[in-house]
């Protein structure tokens, strides 16, 4: 007999689908280290609703991949398809042709370190744009962090091998 | 000792959750995630029980020691207790 308070998205999705779909919202702690530095693994809240239509730039959707995982990372482009192009606010990898009839939900807005924040204040679309904008940055520096270690003769991990296992993450 | 009535078990693949129903937002971060006999003393709490009761029933139901059933059943109750369930 246990009575915790744990439980998988993908147990809850019908229940947590009904909600959405009746207008409400659903609020969960997600898990991984994909969207960091603003949703921190398993301590962080998100707030989702269903969206009105479309999702827009900078959109942070719940969304399902075709091989069943379940993912909520950031829209970042789009593609020539409509398709929609994702990143988690920690990666590099773009994740490309994400359809709508994959969208679950769109964050409305998140709770860190026990502050909430809505998706429209200005210090969160602060966030967004110096993050999106320094991200070119961020990858020369961590490109530059592997050939330094390889001047040392230090192998890291491939990168293929590190994507994989943050994938698992939703 | 009666749920309350806003609250319902819900099956999800090998165990069961308590849902609020009627609210516009369902916070997964509260929710209550049940075994099977958790579920069934959940049930029977639905319908309003007392401890003994719980504990008859469960030994009737299931095949375990009454010494084992009561502190499963203690336990149980305090954590329904403590997730603010009960009228």
């Amino acid at each position: 007999m246990s009575l915790n308070k744990e439980v998988a998205l993908d147990e809850v999705m019908e229940i947590m689908r009904e909600k959405l779909e009746s207008g409400g919202t659903v609020t969960f702690t997600p898990n991984g280290i994909s969207m960091e530095p603003m949703l921190r693994d398993g301590k962080d809240v998100v707030v989702l609703k269903k969206p009105g239509g479309r999702l827009k730039l900078f959109d942070v959707p719940l969304y399902r991949r075709d091989n069943g995982h379940y993912v909520l990372h950031r829209v970042i482009d789009f593609g020539k398809d409509g398709n929609y192009i994702m990143c988690g606010d920690n990666q590099f990898a773009k994740e490309k042709g994400i359809r709508d009839d994959q969208i679950i939900a769109v964050m409305t807005s998140f709770v860190r370190k026990g502050k909430p924040y809505k998706i429209n204040s200005l210090r969160y679309r602060t966030y967004v744009n110096f993050w999106y904008y320094t991200r070119i940055f961020r990858r020369v520096f961590r490109g530059g962090k592997r050939r330094v270690f390889k001047l040392f003769g230090i192998t890291p991990k491939p990168k293929s091998e590190k994507k994989k296992k943050k994938d698992e993450y939703y | 000792m009666k749920i309350k009535d806003n609250f319902i078990l819900r099956k999800v693949a090998d165990s069961y959750v308590v849902v609020p129903v009627g609210k516009l937002t369902l916070d997964f971060n509260g929710i209550i995630n049940l075994n099977e006999t958790g579920a069934f003393l959940f049930g029977l709490l639905q319908k309003g029980a007392e401890r003994d009761e719980l504990v008859e029933k469960m030994l009737a139901e299931y095949d375990v020691e009454r010494e084992r059933a009561e502190k499963d059943i203690d336990k149980f109750i305090a954590s329904v207790k403590e997730a603010d369930v009960l009228e």
